[in-house]
């Protein structure tokens, strides 16, 4: 074996499951780190997809949020989180086996000739809380929640994909970093730099995501990091330390433009078509303090 | 107390000489080295022979080499913990008659270190960093091989469940949970005594002595006060301190009168003792 180096004094049979196993057919997407194909499981004829990771072009060994992937979602079995079906690698190569799923919510967003009927939104929203609540029943976060990363099944399902920036919670004086999730859909502690957060930035990202199924255009499109502490307390409100209390002694807050939280009124007028209780529910999730956030 | 319990105090320790020796004893337990490397390292000066570099620089101790690792790259307990869970998966997964190199233990663990550290922390040193961290003794590309080999042993069976944690650590959570019930008993102990006393000054022209049945309400009385007050203790150091000499002084005479009130108090005591050592971590 060669853990030994590279005078091998006992042979192993390798563990590693063969390409073989698996039909690579189409393309369908590359990525920095990755590329996705389209495939069959041979034995079943199983459409699956295989993401495959090119370690060879990172000098440092295995990719981190490979390992993170594969673990996370070795731990976490759930209608709503998508299946690892297999992991293997090759000598260049990482390959993780992925339940096919062909679709996803940005792709739903932006097809204009498709109406959302306040039914689909609702079932998309429960599915993905299911998915986010079984995470983090599980002290898993999932810190890359977006529209892009929520995928739909052949049958309507929608399952939370990429686990890549998944972390486990622990000890609660570890430091986390707070440069996570897609811009858009980060929290207001991560905006300030909070190195310690919870549960409560996915929630955020969810209700981020509601508004956004609701507008069927981004909610929060900030240009940049800086950007985005504009535009998200424009739209909510600034944090005070009334509402949030202890809210000035994170890192990066600082002198901030005052903008007054949104009245009800303002809320129903960006989203006309939402019912009393979706706008209870989108205040919910987007309540700034993170403590006062329900799950 | 639990297991689970003992398990999250003992993450939150610092690293021991203790989990150090055990990482070592559970590397070595993985895989024989050949015989010749003890030869060599006993009188290398002599041996010339064979690989120059191992020669000149003889192979620096698996305990040495672990320690400076966690110097140099400050891993806490529970990345070591987890590094401990690969290395077990891994003597399973090897013949038993297995035999490695001089260097291949400490490739084990640099790998399971590796992994763990890099599926729980959110800055994990990078491969490269690692490669400095052993002063020498591996190449970044032997490091990436390590690592690539592990994982493909383990077959990406990287998930860690709370069961082995408290099977594999069990030598350690079996001190801690003994050490606590001792604590929780003196602690009982110096409690009621303490009380006991204050209330013999308050009451100084009653002789107690003698009235046992007096004493033992007294006691239960006290448990009230002393279980709301507990947290000004932590804060007070000289009068705990006053506390515990009274103990001294004080035989430990009311033995029946602890078995009443136990329960209440391990559970008190427990959370003192938690809330002490977030406190020494934070």
């Amino acid at each position: 074996m060669s853990v030994a180096g590279p005078q091998p004094t006992v042979q192993l049979p390798s563990v590693s499951t063969p390409l073989q196993n698996y039909s690579k057919d189409k393309k369908v997407g590359e990525g920095t780190y990755a590329v996705v194909y389209l495939g069959k499981q041979i034995t079943t004829k199983r459409n699956i997809a295989i993401k495959e990771i090119k370690t060879g072009l990172f000098k440092d060994g295995l990719d981190m949020s490979a390992i993170r992937e594969v673990k996370y979602l070795q731990e976490l079995k759930h209608p709503n989180v998508i299946e690892l079906v297999d992991v293997f690698s090759t000598t260049n190569n990482l390959n993780l086996v992925l339940e096919f799923l062909p679709c996803d919510l940005e792709m739903l967003i932006k097809d204009k000739s498709i109406v959302f009927k306040s039914s689909d939104i609702k079932s998309w929203l429960l599915m993905t809380l299911r998915g986010v609540h079984h995470c983090h029943r599980n002290f898993i976060l999932h810190r890359d929640l977006k529209p892009n990363n929520l995928l739909i099944a052949p049958d309507g399902h929608l399952k939370l994909a990429d686990f890549g920036l998944a972390r486990s919670l622990g000890n609660p004086n570890e430091n986390l970093s707070s440069n996570v999730v897609t811009r858009w859909y980060r929290a207001p502690e991560l905006l300030f730099g909070s190195r310690h957060y919870t549960g409560a930035i996915d929630i955020w990202s969810v209700g981020i995501i509601f508004a956004e199924l609701m507008l069927r255009i981004p909610y929060l499109p900030g240009k940049d990091d800086v950007d985005q502490i504009d535009v998200t307390f424009r739209a909510l409100g600034t944090p005070t330390e009334q509402i949030w209390p202890n809210v000035s002694s994170l890192p990066m807050y600082n002198a901030l433009h005052v903008y007054p939280p949104p009245s009800r009124q303002e809320l129903r007028q960006r989203f006309s078509a939402a019912t009393e209780k979706a706008l209870d529910l989108l205040i919910l999730m987007t309540q700034l303090d993170p403590k006062s956030k329900t799950n | 107390m639990s297991d689970r319990e003992a398990l999250k105090l003992f993450s939150r320790q610092a690293v021991s000489q203790d989990m150090i020796n055990f990482l070592v004893a559970t590397t070595n337990s993985i895989i024989q080295v050949k015989p010749r490397s003890i030869e060599r390292a006993g009188n290398y000066n002599s041996n010339t022979s064979t690989t120059k570099i191992l020669s000149i620089n003889p192979t620096i101790s698996l305990t040495q080499f672990i320690k400076n690792l966690i110097k140099y790259s400050n891993v806490q307990t529970p990345t070591l913990m987890a590094t401990l869970i690969y290395l077990n998966k891994l003597r399973n997964l090897l013949p038993a008659n297995a035999v490695g190199m001089e260097t291949t233990r400490h490739r084990i663990f640099l790998s399971a270190l590796i992994v763990a550290a890099k599926s729980l922390n959110d800055s994990s040193p990078l491969n490269k960093h690692w490669t400095k961290y052993t002063d020498g003794l591996l190449s970044l590309q032997e490091i990436n091989l390590a690592e690539t080999e592990l994982i493909n042993l383990l077959n990406w069976n990287i998930t860690i469940k709370e069961q082995d944690l408290i099977l594999t650590l069990q030598p350690f959570l079996i001190g801690i949970k003994t050490n606590l019930l001792q604590k929780q008993e003196l602690d009982s102990l110096t409690r009621i005594n303490y009380y006991k006393l204050s209330s013999k000054k308050s009451f100084s022209t009653y002789s107690l002595a003698g009235s046992s049945s007096y004493q033992s309400i007294n006691s239960n009385l006290s448990l009230s006060q002393s279980i709301s007050s507990n947290s000004l203790y932590d804060e007070d150091p000289p009068k705990s301190a006053s506390s515990t000499s009274i103990s001294k002084r004080i035989p430990l005479s009311n033995k029946s009168n602890i078995s009443s009130v136990e329960p209440i108090k391990k559970k008190k005591s427990m959370m003192n003792l938690l809330s002490s050592s977030t406190r020494i971590l934070a």
